[in-house]
């Protein structure tokens, strides 16, 4: 007869194992005990397990002063039959024990994908990938200086960068060790750096798409550049749960998506609205510029590119007829919503009726801003210090003072 | 010693004399103000609930039978949503009562209206409209109500019609100020030059030209007819008015003139007004850039958030001996195009475009990024804003752009000119 009793931390995380083929084994802070717990809620001898005649494992209570309980149950244990792999508070102490028949999963095979991950952790790899980063950086950062190129703004630019990333390699690296024995510091940034750097690559190679493209290719750029996004969080979520954590396959893979899908939604809520007012139009649509060497695709001639452009009316009549439509909507709305202010409004008429000065009025005149010379409800002396402001009056230009 | 008295009583007398010449006008003056004062009303736009004032300008009577002239843009608020406003006179007695629009010009910013009771029966004689051209330098006076104060008038001068406009404005030295706006400026004798328009500050003013008056007058109709037949009328002479104005353009002088690389047109017609900019290459900007500009910046009120009718062409050329492939891409993506008219987001549509690379026969084999970019004007069907750019880079950091924009025009005319422009380029 064969039991196993292991020593757990607050995470179940074993902290001791040990094995034994007596027929009875005692717990306790004594040390004569089999078990030595050290752990002032624990009597020098605590508990006992031991086998029955018909090899069942049973834990007894020694007439201890805190007793036996299972963990989230409050009952203390006197005396019960034990189940392989079952825990028990003894103190503050938490212990599991094993039968030695328990059985086990069977073995993983290592994945290519893991032995690659772990290769990562190598330092000469990770100094490797980190010189690529710089060369990739200052490369990037001298390709983007318009005016005088200084060392020092490779510094300024990227620190940022640099910083976050060597923080959530820490704070990965802090969590893992929180959570299992030991994280894998140097694989967390080498593989940040990679993820930085295929993400890179892909987006050079659609900006190259970008600038090769008309307005058709956009929308699938579009989606694409952000799928880029997506998949880039994917990788490193998938690979930091294995890095850092050690959760399977199946599990992990389970959870990138669930934390990308989210991710998806969250970017993806019904904001129409808000991004009308936000994003001013881009003429022209896009704003991608590389050398001409790299244009691919061929252009289109100057004549069907002109037809488009004619056919582009018929879709603004359109659009003209669904504005008006809206339009139309949101007058009837603000109409019903005046109809209830109405006693409001009166009260404006009599205060202004009593007040019978006719330039003194609420509505600011644009007009007078304007350099026209009509409409106005300002009084004079407002007017003449807002509106008559001389503007620089270019001749022929009425509307310059604007 | 009595010559020398003669003479100082000669100079006496002449100084009397000049003084007395001096004094004239202004005798003229208080007597033309007297005379001119009955026929000028007060104009105004108020809200039908609130009671506020939308707009308020002058107009002056121009008929016998109680036609009163004033600028469109003072009249606007009740044209456009007459259910919301109301539109009445005050004359300089303090008579007031409701008016009704005849016939409006959108395009010279004039308006006809009549007193919707009939006329008083005290109405004062019509402003006489002048014949002849004043004179450069020629005193002429405008009328109006500025600042609802009372009836002012200001004196100034002539100083002929501006050049760098398509519907050409009197160029008037004197102080316009708001709620003058549809006065008269008269002659010395009375006779109604222009109906005053806008001030720039520092007294430089602008009136309409009466010709545009007597049109007006001419083509109205006897009795008002339905804000929206007229709205509509307003659609149709706009588009034709800037179908005309892009014929003159395209048969303006087309000769070309060397501009980087490129063969463009410059000052096309005397309206289309030109002007070069460029800058040399330092380190903070180390690329040269150089432009040609010709714009019409003469502009269509339509209402207090909605104006059209600029015309812009544009050609920028870049170089640079410094900047790599890379950095001048860089640097050449940072230039925007912007429309230059005004519209509020209720006026008009967002902008839709189209967008690729285009080869153009007498261009190649340099091929550009082309986007046209159009938008529609919801109250005015068959309208729209053309926004065009058309980019180039070519080898060793040099780059091109061609840009147009032509606000409030119709759907033919704007293609006939993109064609006509496009193939008009040529390389040096």
């Amino acid at each position: 007869m064969e039991m196993i009793v292991e020593q757990l931390g607050t995470t179940n995380n074993v902290l001791d194992r040990q094995k034994f083929d007596h027929h009875s084994v005692w717990l306790g802070r004594a040390f004569d005990n089999d078990v030595i717990l050290s752990d002032e809620h624990v009597d020098a001898a605590h508990a006992k397990l031991c086998f029955d005649d018909e090899g069942r494992l049973w834990l007894e209570d020694l007439g201890s002063v805190n007793g036996i309980r299972r963990p989230r149950h409050k009952a203390h244990i006197e005396r019960t039959e034990v189940k392989s792999g079952e825990v028990f508070l003894i103190g503050r102490s938490r212990i599991r024990v094993y039968l030695g028949t328990h059985p086990v999963a069977p073995a993983v095979k290592i994945r290519l994908s893991e032995v690659f991950l772990l290769w990562l952790g190598k330092p000469q790899v990770t100094v490797m990938l980190a010189l690529l980063f710089l060369a990739a950086k200052v490369l990037g950062t001298w390709l983007s200086t318009i005016g005088e190129f200084r060392w020092s703004q490779v510094i300024e630019r990227n620190l940022g960068e640099v910083m976050t990333f060597f923080a959530l390699a820490v704070g990965v690296y802090f969590l893992s060790v929180l959570f299992r024995r030991g994280g894998n510091f140097l694989a967390h940034l080498s593989l940040l750096i990679l993820v930085f750097l295929l993400s890179s690559v892909l987006e050079f190679a659609l900006s190259v798409a970008v600038f090769s493209s008309g307005d058709g290719g956009y929308p699938v750029l579009e989606w694409l550049d952000s799928a880029r996004g997506y998949l880039m969080l994917f990788i490193y979520l998938w690979s930091i749960l294995y890095l850092a954590f050690h959760i399977s396959l199946l599990r992990r893979t389970l959870i990138s998506v669930v934390i990308v899908a989210v991710m998806l939604g969250v970017n993806n809520l019904p904001d129409d609205s808000m991004r009308r007012f936000a994003s001013p139009q881009a003429f022209p649509l896009e704003q991608q510029w590389l050398p001409p060497a790299l244009l691919i695709g061929e252009p289109v001639p100057a004549e069907e590119f002109r037809e488009d452009a004619d056919a582009l009316f018929d879709t603004l009549d359109e659009k003209r007829s669904e504005a008006l439509e809206e339009r139309e909507a949101e007058e009837a709305a603000q109409g019903s919503a005046i109809n209830e202010d109405t006693p409001s409004d009166q009260v404006e008429i009599e205060s202004d009726q009593g007040v019978s000065e006719p330039g003194d009025r609420e509505d600011t005149d644009e007009a007078g801003e304007t350099g026209e010379t009509g409409e106005t409800e300002e009084t004079p002396a407002e007017s003449a210090e807002s509106d008559v402001e001389p503007g620089p009056g270019a001749p022929g230009a009425e509307q310059s003072v604007e | 010693m009595m010559s020398s008295l003669r003479t100082t009583l000669a100079l006496a007398l002449g100084l009397l004399a000049g003084a007395n010449v001096l004094a004239q006008p202004e005798m003229q003056y208080s007597e033309l103000f007297e005379s001119l004062q009955a026929g000028l009303y007060t104009v105004e736009v108020v809200d039908r609930i609130s009671n506020n004032k939308n707009a308020q300008g002058s107009g002056f009577i121009v008929t016998g039978d109680g036609v009163l002239a004033t600028n469109y843009h003072v009249v606007s608020g009740f044209v456009l949503d007459p259910d919301r406003y109301s539109l009445r006179y005050r004359s300089a007695s303090g008579q007031t009562g409701p008016l009704e629009v005849l016939e409006v010009d959108v395009l010279h910013d004039l308006a006809l209206v009549r007193f919707a009771d009939g006329p008083p029966s005290d109405a004062p004689a019509p402003f006489e409209l002048a014949e002849t051209e004043p004179r450069m330098g020629e005193t002429i006076l405008a009328l109006g109500n500025p600042y609802d104060i009372g009836i002012s008038l200001v004196p100034g001068t002539y100083n002929g019609l501006l050049e760098n406009q398509y519907r050409k404005n009197i160029h008037f030295t004197g102080a316009l100020n708001p709620g003058m706006s549809g006065g008269p400026a008269v002659k010395t004798t009375g006779e109604v030059v222009g109906i005053n328009v806008a001030g720039a500050g520092n007294s430089v003013s602008f009136l309409v030209p009466v010709a545009n008056l007597e049109d007006l007058l001419s083509r109205a109709p006897d009795s008002p007819s339905s804000l929206e037949d007229m709205r509509a009328r307003v659609v149709r002479r706009i588009i034709d008015h800037q179908g005309e104005m892009v014929d003159e353009l395209l048969a303006g002088d087309w000769s070309l003139e060397a501009f980087g690389p490129l063969m463009i047109p410059r000052e096309i017609t005397p309206w289309l007004s030109c002007s070069g900019s460029g800058s040399e290459a330092d380190t903070e900007t180390p690329w040269v850039e150089s432009h040609s500009n010709c714009t019409l910046n003469d502009r269509i009120y339509l209402s207090r958030t909605l104006d059209t009718g600029p015309v812009e062409l544009i050609f920028g050329w870049y170089q640079s001996e410094s900047l790599n492939e890379f950095q001048f891409s860089r640097m050449f993506e940072q230039t925007t195009f912007m429309p230059f008219n005004r519209s509020g987001e209720d006026d008009i549509t967002e902008f839709e475009c189209r967008e690729d690379w285009v080869i153009f026969e007498n261009l190649s084999p340099v091929e550009f990024k082309a986007s046209y970019c159009l938008r529609a004007y919801l109250d005015y069907p068959g309208l729209y804003d053309v926004l065009y750019v058309a980019r180039a880079l070519m080898p060793e950091s040099e780059g091109l752009h061609v840009h147009y924009t032509l606000a409030g025009v119709g759907r033919d005319k704007a293609m006939e000119f993109h064609r006509h422009l496009l193939r008009a380029l040529s390389w040096k």
